[in-house]
Order: structure tokens, then C-alpha cells, then sequence
């Protein structure tokens, strides 16, 4: 029982103590960069957050799911610029188009496995963005084609806008939803399901687990928080572009986050999104602007080294070193007992 | 009628061309089971090499080829030995998510790196061959593109021989089909997957020569080329050398009758629906004799 308490205390001091320091950061910090660069990384946080629960949970490489982040993002900004109703309900709208598209989508691309199941999440994507490009007006509405969606800036928080440090707040709270949901799938039986999913499919469902329907689940709550966060990220960039929400370069960098982070963990998306944004804005602005797509080189060698000697991720190797530090520090307090 | 004999032969000649690019990742897809995502990438790399390479000692592109083709096949033969092959070994399943990941990874390295030195601006050299036509009546076809229509079936023709003919394409042939027996029978997989990679890499080179004089060449032209070179490997069929050449065709087609008869962003739109619906229905391809 002692034990058992113990354990829930370290499971819940680290996280709070980051929560706390989040909650303090736009207090702390006055510049405006910086706190641009910290909601940036908190967005990138919520994606491969959400992609964890398919991508890392499930095994089941996505690589086209950024199609969601702008499904979510079209929705919310076509109900705000249209005059229809509150971005917010735009949001929900989204989410459940998204629920309801990946699961339509997903059944056939299920039946692949490896890469063809990656490749053909990424025609989906493809294709999605092809159409949106290609549109230019819906009956009297503009959809504006390649240009997207200008969202007109009102600064109210009931058209999804706010000031810098809200929004901070705002991305903050979405990332803790994320990995609420995130966790709740992980300690329950779901999560189980998925994992055993993941490490092995064939032997999953000769158990008797109903792989296609939880690998459906899954692909449908992950679409649709990928959603939730892409249409607060439509709103922050304040304009909603194809090539922006429908990238397969941000699907593919969400994926990484993940991957060098720990995949399949709770935690490994959060620090890989962070860490990895931190270097390539550290390298942005001590080397100039050239240097930044330098940065960017560096989360494909992180990805390489990551995938070849630490496939644990960032998360994997950080547990291994507690776990080190405290056998050791076990071993020395039961020498100093004995010696006593 | 002149305008769709035109269109049939600009289509299939385009498609020659993604046929290049792709014709190696179907070869080594199909030995080692591993989906180079940096294919589109490392043909991008090829063309910054070879711009650099005609911008300095202004050289034949043809001529380059000499020099492009063992570069890349030992570009090639190490990424596999140094890189690909520790992750190949060590995984039991046919498929490995490792080596995708890296590969990704590469891509990723690649254009990043080419955005860094180059910039994102589209770049292109004046080559002899450059905007020179064939002229046939009312019908014109670009001279470059006949070259490049010629190098692949050249290509096509050299490899399906390698492969059917000599020893060494019995070895391939064999460690594709079942790699454990085939090392229990004394080959070398790792020597065979280094040499499946080193001439990809080659045909990725060898595509770079003949395309220099017709294509610009930018950081972005790689993904491009990287996604069409996929979706012609699945049209054709995992590790068919001659289905690679057919649905780089079917692709050249689609794409420039969707673009002459409606736009550039349908014919996108049709190939990549086109690529789903292959997926679904005949997921090992149009000319693969595996089954699933």
C-alpha cells in the first residue's frame, strides 16, 4: 500500500510541478517571441500528443493524418467567416466530421499493413488537399482555393480570438484535454487492447481481440483531438491555407516529436514537441534565419540516431537514467545501513 | 485528332520519365521489402550534384552520366551498409517500421539541407539539349524527352536481363523470395542488399542526367518526385521491374490528359485517387505475381 502511494506521488509531482511552471511562464516572460515560440511548441505538443494514440499506442503509422488538423481548422474558420455560428461549435463540428471521416477512411486502409497502410493515409491527404485547393467558391461561400481562408481579426474570445498570453493559456488547456484523454485511454483497457495491438497484431486477434474496431476507435479519437487542436491552430495563424493544415511535412514532423520522444508513452510526444522546438528556435535565432532549416536537419539525425539506438525515445532513455540513479542511490543508503 | 496523338505521346514519354526515377525502388523494394521515402529526395540530391557538377565545368549532361551513376551506386551501396542494413538484420519481420522511419528521416535531412545551401527558388541549367523538338508535322516532341523515353527502356531492358540471366539476379531473385533460406543456401544478404540499393541509387542517378535538361530543379521537387515515384511502385507491382515502367506510363497518361482536359490540380487530384483505388482493390499491383 505504502509503495502503491508512493508511486502515484512521483506519477503526479513531476507533471504538476511542469503544469505550474507553464502557468507561471507567460507571467515570467514579457517578450513577445518567446511566447510565440512557447504556444507554437505547446500546438505541436497537442498533435503528436493526439497522433500518439494511433500512431504510437496502435503501431499504426498515420503519416497522412494531418488531414484531420485541417479538417478541424476548415471547419471552425468556414462557420466563422460565414457568419453561421460560433467558431467554438465550428470546433465541435469538426471534431465529429473528423471522428466520422476517419472511421469511413480507415476501413479500407486497415486492411494494408506497414507501409502501405502509411502510403495510403498519405493519398487520403493528398487528395484532401487537392480538392480544398481546387475549390473556389461553395455556392455563394469563397473558399479561396490555394489562397484559404482569411479570418477577419476581432480580438473577442467568442470568435476563437485573444490576446498572446491567453492564447498561451488556451493551447495549454487543450494540451492538458489531450493528455487527459491520452492517459485515460493508456490506463484502461482500451489502451491495453492497443498496445498488444501494436507489438503484435496476428497475436491480438487470435486472443480474441476485436483489432479492427479498436484500431477504428483509435483512429477516431485521435482524429478528432488532431482536430480540435487544428482548429485553435487555424485561428492562431489567422488564416487557414491548404498547404498550411493539409501538410504532409507537418504530418510527417508530428510523427517525429513522437517517435524521438517516446512513442507510446504518455509523456515521450510532450518532451520530444518541446525539445525539439526549443533547438530549432534556439539554433533560428542564434544563427540567424539560414540557419533555421539547419535546425530542422537536426530532427532528421535525432530521428535516425533516436530509431537506431534509443527506441525508447528521449522518455525511454530519461527512465532508464532514473531508474539507474536510483538503484544507486538504493545500493549506497543500504551499504551506509549495513556499515551502521 | 493531331492534339491526342500529341497528348498520347507527351503522356507516355512523361511517364517514362517518373518511370526513371522509380524504376530502382521497385528493384530494391521488391528484394528487400524496404519503401525508400527519401527516393524523391535523393533524386532531388542528384540534380543539385549534377547542377553544381554543369554549372562549374559546364558538362555534357549526357556525358555526366559517367560520373553521376558509380557516384550514387556507392552513395547507395553505403547508406545501405552503414545505415539500413544494422535495422534490417535486426528486425524478424518483413517489413521493417525502422528502416521507414529513417528513411523518413533521410528525406527529411536531404531537403532540409538542400533548402539551407540552395534556398527554395527553382534553379535550372542551359544544356544543349535544353527546349530543342523533334518537329513531325503538327506534332512536336521534346528531344530531351525522347533521350530520357530511350534511357529507360534501356534500363528496363538491363536490369530485367540482370535479374533473369545471371547469376547474381538468381541470387537477388532468391533472397526476395524467402531471405532466411536463401542465406541458409550460402548467399550473402547483406552484400545482396547493399548491391539492391547501390543500383537504385544508379537509376536515381542515371534519371537525374537525363532529366537535367527539362526539369528545373528545386528542394521542393523532390517530394514530388518522391510520392509519384511511390505511387508508379504500387501501380506496377512490388519488384516488377517491367511494372514500374507500365505504371510510370498509366501515371504520365493520367496526368496529362487530366491537365489538357481539365487542370493541373484535378490530374493531381485523379492520380492520387487513382493510387488509392489500387491500394484497395489489387494492393500487390497490376503486373506482381505474388499474392497477398
Amino acid at each position: 500500500m505504502m509503495k502503491r502511494e508512493m508511486k502515484l506521488n512521483k506519477g503526479i509531482v513531476i507533471p504538476a510541478v511542469c503544469l505550474l511552471f507553464a502557468v507561471a511562464f507567460p507571467q515570467i516572460v514579457t517578450q513577445k517571441y518567446v511566447l510565440q515560440v512557447g504556444t507554437t511548441m505547446l500546438f505541436f505538443a497537442c498533435f503528436a500528443s493526439a497522433w500518439n494514440i494511433i500512431g504510437g499506442y496502435a503501431g499504426q503509422f498515420a503519416l497522412g493524418n494531418g488531414l484531420y488538423i485541417g479538417v478541424g481548422a476548415y471547419a471552425a474558420g468556414i462557420c466563422y467567416v460565414g457568419g453561421f455560428c460560433s467558431p467554438w461549435i465550428g470546433m465541435l463540428i469538426g471534431m465529429v466530421v473528423s471522428a466520422l471521416l476517419s472511421a469511413i477512411i480507415s476501413r479500407p486502409c486497415f486492411r494494408l499493413s506497414g507501409t502501405y497502410f502509411a502510403l495510403s493515409t498519405v493519398a487520403f491527404l493528398y487528395i484532401g488537399l487537392y480538392i480544398v485547393s481546387s475549390i473556389q467558391y461553395i455556392g455563394d461561400f469563397k473558399l479561396g482555393a490555394t489562397m484559404g481562408l482569411l479570418l477577419p481579426y476581432t480580438g473577442r474570445w467568442q470568435d476563437m480570438q485573444f490576446e498572446k498570453p491567453v492564447w498561451f493559456y488556451v493551447v495549454l488547456g487543450a494540451l492538458v484535454i489531450i493528455v487527459a484523454v491520452s492517459a485515460w485511454i493508456k490506463n484502461h483497457r482500451m489502451g491495453y487492447y492497443l498496445m498488444a495491438i501494436g507489438s503484435d497484431q496476428d497475436a491480438s486477434s487470435t486472443t480474441g481481440i476485436n483489432v479492427v474496431m479498436y484500431k477504428t476507435y483509435a483512429q477516431m479519437i485521435s482524429s478528432a483531438l488532431m482536430a480540435m487542436a487544428g482548429s485553435l491552430y487555424g485561428f492562431y495563424l489567422l488564416t487557414v491555407m491548404p498547404t498550411k493544415v493539409l501538410s504532409y511535412t507537418l504530418s510527417l514532423e508530428i510523427m517525429m516529436y513522437c517517435v524521438i520522444g517516446g512513442k507510446a508513452t504518455l509523456w515521450g510526444p510532450v518532451i520530444g514537441a518541446m525539445l525539439m522546438g526549443f533547438i530549432s528556435e534556439f539554433m533560428r535565432t542564434r544563427m540567424g534565419a539560414s540557419a533555421a532549416s539547419l535546425g530542422t536537419v537536426f530532427y532528421g539525425i535525432a530521428l535516425i540516431l533516436v530509431v537506431r539506438f534509443a527506441p525508447g525515445g528521449i522518455y525511454g532513455l530519461l527512465t532508464t537514467l532514473t531508474d539507474k540513479i536510483g538503484g544507486k542511490l538504493k545500493k549506497s543508503a543500504k551499504v551506509m545501513k549495513e556499515e551502521a | 485528332m493531331n492534339s491526342l496523338i500529341q497528348l498520347l505521346i507527351d503522356g507516355t514519354l512523361t511517364g517514362g520519365i517518373y518511370a526513371c526515377v522509380a524504376i530502382g525502388l521497385s528493384l530494391s523494394f521488391g528484394i528487400m521489402r524496404i519503401f525508400n521515402w527519401a527516393q524523391g529526395d535523393t533524386y532531388m540530391m542528384a540534380m543539385f550534384i549534377l547542377y553544381v557538377l554543369i554549372g562549374k565545368t559546364s558538362i555534357h549532361p549526357y556525358l555526366a552520366i559517367f560520373i553521376m551513376v558509380p557516384l550514387m551506386f556507392l552513395y547507395g551501396s553505403g547508406l545501405q551498409k552503414y545505415v539500413l542494413n544494422p535495422l534490417v538484420m535486426r528486425t524478424k519481420d518483413r517489413e521493417s517500421l525502422d528502416v521507414m522511419l529513417t528513411t523518413a528521416g533521410i528525406s527529411y535531412i536531404i531537403y532540409n539541407l538542400a533548402v539551407f545551401i540552395f534556398t527554395t527558388n527553382a534553379k535550372s541549367v542551359d544544356t544543349p539539349v535544353s527546349g530543342k523538338m523533334f518537329d513531325l508535322g503538327s506534332i512536336s516532341i521534346s528531344r530531351g524527352k525522347v533521350y530520357a523515353g530511350i534511357a529507360i527502356l534501356c534500363v528496363t531492358v538491363g536490369l530485367e536481363l540482370l535479374l533473369r540471366k545471371t547469376e547474381i539476379g538468381r541470387a537477388l531473385r532468391a533472397t526476395s523470395q524467402d531471405k532466411d533460406t536463401a542465406q541458409l543456401m550460402g548467399m550473402n544478404n547483406v552484400k545482396l542488399y547493399n548491391l539492391a540499393n547501390a543500383l537504385n541509387h544508379a537509376c536515381v542517378g542515371l534519371a537525374a542526367c537525363v532529366m537535367i535538361p527539362m526539369y528545373t530543379v528545386s528542394p521542393a521537387s523532390g517530394q514530388t518526385f518522391g510520392f509519384k515515384s511511390l505511387i508508379v511502385v504500387v501501380l506496377g507491382g512490388k519488384g516488377s521491374v517491367p511494372g514500374a515502367l507500365l505504371g510510370g506510363i498509366i501515371l504520365g497518361l493520367v496526368e496529362t490528359m487530366g491537365t489538357y482536359y481539365f487542370n493541373n490540380v484535378v490530374a493531381q487530384m485523379m492520380i492520387f485517387g487513382l493510387f488509392a483505388l489500387i491500394l484497395f482493390l489489387k494492393p500487390n499491383g497490376l503486373l506482381s505475381k505474388e499474392k497477398s
